[in-house]
């Protein structure tokens, strides 16, 4: 007759002997790694596996045949352990990954998982449970600690954020407090120009800051907020000049927002010192940004002069925010095109090709 | 009578105190929250406004100095300067106060704080 171990009715061939029977229970119980008991209905111990009395140093003299609870002078009278066995293991057969805390007095804190299951005769009348435990106290430990180390980032991150904002507002004061004091108009210029740069730098960053490295940016309320920022310290009271941004759903990276709100600052910023002469009657300076799969096109118009009768274009061709542009452009691996005439001057910053749609200052 | 200044870093101690002296304020500065508390509770008559930062040495911060000042003096001015708080301010700010968000300019401390003691009823709009 052959044999098919594979099914029940094989194996009650081949283990037909309850003695067989047996021993093959107790070496699985005794191969299996983390620590096994098996109960019977009154949860008294019927076998444990040589991994339970390792681990918790238990003799099985002292093991087999006692109330569960009654272990270990009571140190298995655990309250979570007898809601397990006697209320959701009787109502639902099976539970796996319970988790019970408690001190054992022999090796100290522990927290274990458990896994536990009834297992019925073949009368539906006797009832053995099965109970296995996994010790998950280090694995919890460790979750603790990183934890602990991932709040302690962000308080560090929040520490130098803090910092950089203090340098800046440093940097910005001594600036403006030089400017007060130098003879020399045009250096006071400089020195106001240098201030206004610290300023739009500082408003990157904390645009930025909230959405974190490697996060997305929102191009458009980004360039907006920024906007806000260089008009309300550029655009005094008489000066009828307004700056707007159009654009749609576009996101950039940070790194990348981060060098586009550059270009813009510096773009914005020659469009109000250039662009529009006292007598100028309505300014716009319109600033798009556009997306389309990778490619990419920032653009900054306005409706001024083009060219003031100095010869100085609204976005000059040379100096140190020239400079600037065309150095984050290339880093953007992006080109700058410029186009002015008398009705007005138009940057565009793309990358890769991208369908001019033009958003000109009216 | 004087405005508490309260900030951590010494240098913008002196910017700010620069400022304030510039603007006709007379200023009282310390460091920690801690501090601040107590001379608001020793001192209160004396003081006529706060400009507080968030991060401050100490345990307390900036949102909780100005909350006890509050508590001594319902109607006293409050400032808040931040690099990187301002998104709390609706949420951890004290009602009619205004906030200032570094790098702000000089002038910009001077007219919030004379904008609070002469309309009495501070603004709300974030400065900066």
């Amino acid at each position: 007759m052959s044999q098919n171990l594979t099914s029940p009715e094989g194996l009650k061939e081949q283990f037909a002997s309850i003695t067989d029977a047996w021993a093959l229970a107790q070496g699985i119980v005794d191969t299996v790694r983390e620590p096994v008991l098996v109960l019977d209905k009154n949860l008294r111990v019927i076998s444990a596996s040589r991994s339970f009395y390792s681990t918790f140093k238990v003799s099985a003299e002292a093991t087999k045949g006692e109330l569960l609870y009654a272990l270990g002078d009571g140190q298995w009278d655990i309250p979570k352990l007898r809601v397990l066995l006697e209320k959701i293991i009787p109502e639902q057969g099976v539970m796996e990954g319970y988790e019970v805390e408690h001190d054992f007095p022999n090796i100290g804190h522990r927290t274990m998982c458990l896994n536990a299951r009834q297992v019925f005769d073949e009368s539906g009348t006797n009832v053995t449970i099965l109970l296995g435990m996994e010790d998950i106290t280090d694995r919890r430990l460790l979750e603790i600690e990183k934890d602990a180390l991932l709040k302690e980032k962000d308080v560090l991150l929040e520490e130098l954020q803090h910092r950089i904002a203090n340098s800046l507002q440093i940097i910005a004061s001594i600036i403006l407090m030089k400017a007060r004091t130098v003879q020399s108009e045009e250096t006071r210029l400089h020195l106001h120009d240098a201030h206004k740069r610290v300023m739009s730098v500082a408003a990157i960053q904390q645009q930025l800051h909230a959405v974190g490295v490697g996060g997305n940016v929102q191009m458009t309320p980004y360039l907006t907020k920024l906007c806000e920022t260089i008009a309300a310290s550029m655009i005094g009271d008489s000066r009828p000049i307004t700056v707007k941004v159009v654009g749609g759903e576009g996101v950039a990276t940070s790194r990348q927002a981060e060098s586009l709100g550059l270009i813009a600052t510096e773009l914005v910023m020659n469009a109000l010192k250039h662009a529009f002469p006292a007598e100028t009657a309505v300014g716009e300076i319109a600033v798009t940004y556009e997306r389309d799969g990778t490619n990419w096109k920032l653009s900054v118009s306005d409706n001024g002069i083009g060219r003031s009768p100095d010869g100085v274009f609204a976005q000059p061709k040379t100096g140190l925010g020239t400079g600037i542009i065309k150095a984050l452009a290339q880093q953007l691996n992006a080109q700058v095109e410029t186009v002015s005439d008398p009705s007005g001057t138009t940057v565009t910053v793309t990358h890769a090709t991208f369908a001019a749609k033009g958003t000109r200052a009216a | 009578m004087k405005v508490l200044v309260v900030e951590d870093d010494n240098l913008i101690q002196a910017l700010v105190q620069e400022a304030l002296s510039e603007g006709g304020f007379e200023t009282s500065i310390t460091d920690s929250g801690e501090e601040a508390i107590k001379r608001l509770r020793e001192e209160k008559p004396h003081y006529r406004a706060v400009v507080t930062d968030i991060n401050l040495l100490g345990e307390l911060n900036g949102w909780e100095v100005a909350r006890v000042a509050r508590e001594f003096d319902p109607t006293m001015p409050v400032i808040y300067m931040t690099g990187t708080h301002a998104e709390e301010w609706a949420s951890k700010g004290v009602p009619n106060s205004v906030l200032l968000a570094k790098p702000f300019a000089p002038a910009q401390l001077v007219t919030a704080v004379s904008n609070l003691l002469n309309s009495g009823g501070p603004t709300t709009v974030p400065a900066g």
